[in-house]
């Protein structure tokens, strides 16, 4: 993907998002706690370029992308696109907003509607959006949708069960942008694929932001993947962003401690690399119940006193910004545990 | 021939004749409609085809059965022979009943017997009663023909009714959830508590005793299951990714249930269908024991045997060809049900082999 | 050393239509005390499908057409029910990839293990019970006291997974067949487990058949590789060998397809097309539409191997040249 370059006014700008789920208990059905989907994440998405949000299962990242697009009404917080704040907004005035912002789905076998043909799964977004003006349009341009994912336009008229896993995540990769986004986000959009055909969907992806410079928020918990994608990538922990910056040096010189437990526990396939030693250990809290203070105190190596109370605020560190004690000057510590060097 | 009173609105046996003629053509449509969507459909097309190749002899039984129900709803008026039986000749008859014409004993005769059961005079038709006749006279088999198209009328016409407006209830419902998710179970769940032989009988009392009212009350208490079911499948689907992308891709709420929702409903709407025909069949049966079925019907037949086995010697010939009949049709259509929802099952429809 | 576990020949087939399909075609291998044997495939390749025929589990309607089991020399497959009712769980046990739906929800995971245990030995309650706590703390499982009486819904993926590991260890089996074991948890709970199978093979000198698509469990776990594609073995070596130096173009498009091996930016190498279902498995060798090197005499080769050292291969090109890489 696009080497770093300077950086534009981002596209799609995320402040302060908080995604919370009630629990409801008793017969009364009163509200008890609150599952912390998305406990305050800022992102940036800049136009034709990757954000990787990485992390591991129940720390909010499926969450994050469905609060972006309202599919997931977000309890606070600001997402600001084209001077609209999308969080806020109504549903009519989201509705046309819609066309710019569209998804694709990690289960290639429940993402496409069964009874549906491919022509008509595709052309939905035309009509929904009033785009093509007479059927044989709406039908060229069906057509020219499935060309660009490589797939034959013979396969209109076919039901999705016709089609292997790969070849349906090519459909929905048609269906989104069929109606010309401007931000498409990947939702483990190849978790479910072998390896071969990871990586033809993985090169796919990759030709078409050069093509069409489509924006991708890439969700996932491959960490590999992530390497692979470039760009810039996010990590995420319990519903918070832990580490933020561009992958290459993220990768090359992570300052949070989860991040490097993550990035420790990737297990290599090159026989000459010694065997991982596992660097994290212990299960991820509930997200109903996350500790109090940092949220990864309770597996942290480093963590003191502070890291129990006080949530960390977000630093900037060289090109990474990164929300830990560590590298936080205002918070005491004790003298054997000195500041961290600067990277 | 009775006369039928259409929930008071019209009177007089021609009324009940049109009537019927125009439900039996509006059934009719539903069907062609229903081949014509195979016909366009593919998945829809293998399916219902597996399912006929499974069940030949049922699907083969229940075309009889049809065919002979449509055949006692082709009626007009005229022709001769009428006055044997007693019609006036204003009414009008059915193919059924004219070729059953001039067969009317006076009273209870043995299947294939000579002469009458009880005082030996000799019949009008000696040997010429298969199944023998009734208090009335009447030909039994002639009966039991006619009681093919009531019941199917009563089937169909009820489910017609029960299951667009339990899918309607149950999809709303679903999809929606919150206050009219309660409000549509609070509805349901009050309907489901009443005793409904208690619910039928006040409805019919307060519509009339006429088929229309009988099918539109038995409908108002039995699409509740349905109802149920249609909810909770459609808060399956709401969660579905293909749900989410349609809403990503800004369709409205109706533009979803009426394409995604709806088209993955189907499969349970024809299965409950053929399975609620069953028993609306039969409960039917149990109105006509408490009097208040619909005349003609084998319900009534069997219910005239609370007198008849009663008797010495009994007449047992009524109350077998009514429950022959009503059992082999509802096998039928219950063996079609059964393969119905091991074809249409999701995994297996639309999965390919 | 001779092996613990022998497979030789196995083919296992499903009706279709009015045929039946083979889902294993003459599969063989060997399994030996204290090593572990990586059984690679993607999805559709088989790698399930020949842990549950040594098993027996396959389900109906497929069924085990040919080839033999040998434990410890025991031919498993004439087997009788009863008799291969014990070898289950007590000398050949096995791990699933789903811990969610492997555990049964409404009993408790104690409960569960001291059953396992109970099942294929005599002991009493109090006895099992105590194993069961030891075996927990043994896998890791915090406060074991506790988790005895939890409910599987109350624990995460990786507790799950290590009350899996307990109740297959529990009865001290010879042999672990363990299905994609890390496949459903976090990345950093799999290292842990992973490091936890290795300490207990190290114990107790079980043989492993580790099943699995992930190249990079593989790396951490296994001594020898095998290599299935379209229900075919096409590959074994050693681990180490292997993944240097795949021989098999399968393997190899396999290995360059990984994100972990190319840089940043590059694209993948891509396997074009797909791996066929197994009713539409090609003549000859099954790779051969979407190898690289395939040539028109390939469709026609009857699939066997080439052996130097120790490591053997499926493939026309390599037999016809004589030479390995």
């Amino acid at each position: 993907m696009s080497e770093q370059e300077a950086q534009p006014e981002p596209l799609l700008s995320v402040r302060g998002l908080k995604t919370w789920f009630p629990i409801r208990q008793g017969l009364l059905r009163r509200v008890v706690g609150h599952v912390r989907a998305v406990d305050g994440v800022d992102l940036d998405i800049h136009p034709g370029r990757t954000l990787a949000l990485v992390g591991e299962s129940g720390c909010g990242k499926t969450t994050v992308g469905r609060s972006i697009l309202r599919l997931t009404p977000p309890t606070a917080g600001q997402v600001l696109y084209r001077g609209h704040d999308l969080a806020t907004i109504t549903e009519s005035e989201m509705q046309p907003l819609r066309r710019k912002l569209q998804m694709v789905f990690q289960d290639p076998m429940t993402s496409l509607d069964p009874r549906m043909r491919v022509r008509d799964l595709l052309e939905e977004g035309l009509r929904a959006f009033g785009i093509g003006a007479t059927a044989s349009e709406r039908l060229d341009r069906a057509a020219e949708a499935l060309r660009r994912v490589q797939l034959h336009p013979d396969h209109l008229t076919r039901f999705p069960h016709e089609f292997s896993g790969g070849q349906r995540q090519r459909i929905g990769i048609a269906r989104a942008l069929i109606v010309e986004p401007e931000l498409l986000i990947c939702d483990e959009a190849v978790s479910a694929l072998d390896v071969s055909i990871q990586a033809q969907v993985l090169n796919l992806l990759g030709d078409l932001q050069a093509e069409l410079g489509v924006a991708y928020l890439f969700i996932t918990h491959d960490l590999s993947v992530v390497r692979h994608l470039g760009g810039d990538v996010a990590v995420m922990y319990l519903g918070r962003i832990v580490e933020t910056g561009p992958t290459a040096d993220v990768f090359a010189g992570p300052l949070h401690p989860y991040t490097r437990g993550l990035l420790g526990s990737i297990l290599s396939a090159d026989p000459d690399v010694p065997r991982t030693q596992a660097k994290v250990l212990g299960d991820v809290p509930s997200p109903a119940d996350p500790p109090p203070g940092c949220h990864f105190h309770t597996r942290c190596s480093e963590a003191w006193a502070p890291c129990r109370t006080i949530a960390p605020r977000a630093l900037v560190r060289g090109r990474l910004t990164v929300r830990c004690h560590l590298y936080d000057e205002a918070v005491s510590r004790p003298p054997e545990r000195p500041s961290p060097p600067a990277s | 021939m009775t006369n039928h009173r259409l929930l008071g609105l019209a009177d007089g046996p021609l009324a009940g004749a049109a009537f019927g003629n125009v439900v039996v053509a509006c059934l009719l449509a539903l069907a062609f409609a229903i081949f014509w969507y195979c016909r366009k459909n593919e998945i829809w097309r293998q399916a219902l085809g597996e399912v006929v190749s499974r069940r030949r002899f049922s699907v083969l039984v229940l075309s009889l059965y049809v065919a002979l129900a449509l055949a006692d709803s082709v009626s007009w008026v005229g022709g001769s022979g009428g006055e044997a039986d007693g019609v006036l000749s204003h009414e009008a008859r059915s193919l059924v009943d004219r070729f059953f014409s001039g067969s009317t004993e006076k009273s209870y005769s043995a299947p294939l017997a000579t002469a009458e059961f009880y005082d030996r005079t000799p019949l009008v038709r000696s040997r010429g009663h298969v199944l023998g006749t009734n208090i009335l006279g009447q030909d039994v088999l002639y009966m039991t023909i006619k009681g093919a198209k009531v019941a199917l009328l009563i089937g169909g016409l009820t489910s017609l009714i029960a299951i667009p407006l339990a899918l309607l209830f149950g999809m709303v419902a679903g999809y929606f959830g919150g206050k009219v998710d309660d409000l549509v179970f609070f509805v349901m769940s009050t309907l489901a508590s009443m005793p409904s032989i208690l619910l039928l009988i006040a409805l019919i009392m307060v519509l009339g005793q006429s088929t229309l009212s009988v099918c539109v009350a038995l409908g108002v208490t039995s699409w509740v299951s349905f109802c149920r079911l249609a909810r909770g499948e459609t808060m399956k689907i709401r969660e579905l990714d293909y749900v989410v992308a349609a809403r990503a891709l800004g369709a409205s709420h109706a533009a979803i249930l009426w394409r995604h929702v709806l088209p993955n409903l189907l499969h349970l709407v024809v299965i409950s269908f053929v399975l609620l025909f069953s028993s609306l069949v039969l409960a039917e049966a149990t109105l006509s024991w408490l009097g208040i079925g619909v005349s003609g019907s084998w319900g009534q037949m069997i219910a005239q045997a609370k007198d008849e086995l009663s008797r010495d010697p009994i007449v047992w010939w009524n109350v077998t060809a009514a429950g022959v009949a009503v059992f082999v049709l509802l096998l039928a259509v219950n063996r079609i049900g059964d393969a119905l929802r091991d074809v249409l099952d999701p995994r297996t429809l639309g999965e390919g082999r | 050393m001779s092996a613990l576990l022998e497979v030789e020949g196995l083919t296992t087939t499903f009706p279709a239509g009015s045929e039946r399909v083979p889902v294993l075609r003459d599969i063989s291998f060997q399994l030996h005390a204290g090593r572990c044997l990586a059984l690679v495939g993607e999805s559709g390749s088989g790698k399930s499908m020949t842990a549950l025929s040594i098993l027996r589990l396959v389900p109906r309607p497929g069924r085990v057409e040919a080839g033999s089991v040998r434990l410890d020399g025991r031919e498993l497959t004439k087997l009788s029910v009863p008799d291969m009712r014990r070898v289950r769980g007590r000398e050949v046990a096995m791990i699933f990839q789903e811990p969610m739906t492997s555990l049964n929800p409404v009993v408790s995971v104690g409960q569960q293990v001291v059953e396992a245990i109970e099942l294929h030995e005599k002991v009493s309650q109090k006895a099992a019970r105590e194993r069961t706590l030891d075996l927990f703390r043994r896998v890791g499982i915090p406060d074991p006291e506790a988790r005895f009486h939890a409910f599987p819904h109350q624990l995460s993926g990786g507790l799950k997974q290590r009350v899996m590991i307990a109740m297959a260890l529990s009865v001290r089996p010879r042999v672990l067949l363990a299905d994609e074991p890390t496949t459903a948890l976090d990345v950093t709970v799999q290292a842990q487990i992973l490091e936890l199978l290795r300490e207990l093979q190290a114990e107790s000198g079980a043989a492993i058949l580790l099943i699995t698509h992930d190249f990079g469990v593989v790396n951490q776990l296994a001594d020898d590789i095998a290599v299935m594609y379209a229900g075919r073995i096409v590959e074994t070596g050693q681990r180490a060998d292997v993944l240097r130096g795949a021989l098999h173009p399968y393997t190899q498009g396999l290995l360059r397809a990984l994100p972990g091996r190319a840089q940043s930016g590059e694209r993948l190498l891509e396997i074009p097309g797909r791996m066929p279902s197994p009713k539409d498995v090609p003549a000859g060798c099954p790779f051969a539409p979407r190898c690289p090197e395939a040539t028109p005499a390939c469709p026609a080769w009857s699939p066997r191997f080439t052996e130097v050292g120790g490591r053997k291969v499926a493939c026309l090109m390599r037999e016809s040249r004589g030479e390995l890489g």
